[in-house]
């Protein structure tokens, strides 16, 4: 199950830039607070809220203008995806694993902080990739077994929602999702209903 | 206490991701469009961008306020329609014998979105049909309106419901003066007859026309306050206001005194003694229904001024008009 995890990376820091079709935008820095809770919201809130809707006026406007304007290419999708791969870079691996791993520790806040404080760790000190790693290393420390580990990290880092913001069916599996990790996938899967 | 790593960092360490929109696998989708049979008469929308849509469907839903609303429907015939028939729908909407209004504008949203969302089976080439349902403005009385220094004195009849809501939230939303100026023409458009509105507008943009001093605040003026008079949607109050005038009509004179008021007055005005039932028809000598005449009376909010103007220059809102 390691190719899951294949896009993790240390997280870059904020405030990050980056171009889109020439033009650069900067996401700023947040406070960690904030991270959970935009990262908590259902898609495509999740998203939408750091990028577009977090960028300095100008350019949050630009984008939303890109989005909206007919002779435009660059819509919705487009939006998602660059949206996704930045913040990906922030938290360190795939977007959509960093979004569950802080759903996780927003859902579970009291057991996921107490335990934080246990390993003399202030999450609410951390950048929101290095909480993602906590929460991970948190959901993986409470793993008896093999099996659950292996469960555990295809549902973090298992396929992004089946469509896109526009409705549309996704026609990519995400990085390191390859023959060999939906074989495991499968297995895991086989495995875990023979246990039952 | 952990260090944020982040601190640690300079500016110039700071990566830069750079994309490209070609570089983007999404398939490029072909245009789809879908006729609709609004109301009796056919008409090809074509489907906008996703985004258009995603702010549209945001837009519609019940947590949306009013004014965000219609300009996302605004935003959506924008994005929908060619140029020709958009006019044609707006000119339908103004038209206050032709059926269409805010029911079937957002019937006609609602079917499209479904009918272009990625999950729905059924072509989009294939014909929606919109059904009439009445008008949420019907049963409000015309109204007078006299000023004789700018030289006005005109019936506004009630306009539909959508044109009504396109006016009404555009300018609570603090629009820009052309944006402004636009919906002062469609509310005159849909609330004054022909030559009125022709009329009006005419000397609106043509500030050379002797020595009119008619200009788009003045008719603002005018069109907010009979938004506010006709308009539910600006007055969440407007159902416990309405309910509570027809509580005290049986003792309020039936007719009462126009009141001469300041200009600046006029959004804060009340409507006081709003005709809403018909009363016996009155017989001539002959035997015949005489013209039955209505008045309603404005008044500003502020009893200090009134029955005084505060400028020399006095409006009357009077609302004597006749029926039929």
């Amino acid at each position: 199950m390691a190719g899951l995890r294949a896009g993790a990376q240390p997280p870059a820091p904020t405030p990050l830039e980056f171009t889109v079709d020439g033009e650069t935008f900067t996401l700023g820095s947040q406070s960690t607070r904030w991270w959970l809770r935009v990262l908590s919201y259902e898609a495509p809130g999740c998203w939408f809220s750091i990028i577009p809707l977090s960028l300095e006026s100008a350019s949050r406007s630009r984008l939303l203008e890109r989005i909206t304007d007919d002779s435009d290419r660059f819509d919705l999708d487009e939006l998602e995806k660059v949206a996704e791969e930045v913040v990906g870079v922030v938290l360190g691996m795939e977007f959509w694993a960093g979004h569950r791993l802080l759903r996780l520790a927003s859902s579970n806040w009291l057991m996921f902080d107490g335990w934080c404080l246990s390993k003399g760790i202030d999450v609410m000190a951390l950048p929101p990739g290095r909480v993602a790693s906590a929460v991970y290393g948190w959901r993986m420390a409470s793993c008896q077994k093999e099996s659950d580990k292996a469960k555990i990290d295809s549902e973090i880092f298992g396929p992004p929602p089946l469509r896109a913001a526009s409705g549309r069916l996704r026609d990519q599996a995400p990085r390191g999702w390859d023959d060999r990790a939906e074989s495991s996938a499968f297995m895991t899967a086989v495995s875990n209903l023979n246990s039952r | 206490m952990t260090t944020h790593p982040d601190d640690e960092l300079d500016v110039d360490q700071l990566d830069v991701l750079d994309f490209t929109s070609s570089d983007f696998t999404t398939t490029a989708y072909k245009k789809v469009s879908t006729t609709v049979d609004l109301l009796g008469e056919d008409v090809d929308f074509h489907r906008p961008k996703d985004g258009v849509l995603f702010f549209v469907q945001s837009a519609v839903a019940d947590t949306a306020n009013d004014a965000d609303r219609w300009m996302a429907a605004l935003r959506f015939l924008e994005s929908s329609l060619t140029p020709q028939s958009r006019k044609r729908f707006l000119d339908r909407a103004c038209d206050r014998s032709d059926p269409l209004n805010a029911s079937a504008l957002w019937d006609t949203i609602g079917e499209l979105l479904r009918r272009w969302d990625p999950k729905t089976k059924i072509p989009a080439s294939q014909k929606i049909v919109i059904e009439h349902r009445p008008d949420a403005a019907e049963g409000y009385n015309p109204v007078r309106i006299v000023d004789e220094a700018l030289r006005l004195d005109f019936i506004a009849y009630p306009p539909k419901d959508i044109v009504l809501g396109f006016t009404g939230s555009a300018i609570a939303a603090s629009a820009s003066p052309a944006q402004q100026a636009w919906c002062v023409n469609l509310f005159l458009d849909g609330s004054l007859d022909g030559d009125v509105a022709l009329e009006l507008s005419y000397r609106l943009q043509s500030p050379a026309y002797g020595d009119d001093k008619l200009d788009l605040p003045h008719l603002l003026g005018i069109v907010r306050s009979l938004i506010e008079r006709w308009y539910s949607g600006t007055n969440p109050n407007r159902a416990a206001r309405r309910a509570q005038a027809s509580q005290s009509r049986k003792s309020a004179p039936k007719v009462s005194r126009a009141v001469d008021r300041a200009p600046e007055a006029e959004e804060r005005e009340e409507e006081t003694t709003p005709p809403r039932r018909r009363a016996p028809a009155k017989k001539t000598a002959e035997g015949k229904p005489a013209p039955r005449t209505t008045k309603a009376t404005v008044k500003p909010a502020s009893r200090k001024t009134s029955g005084t103007a505060r400028s020399s220059r006095k409006r009357t809102i009077s609302g004597e008009f006749e029926e039929e």
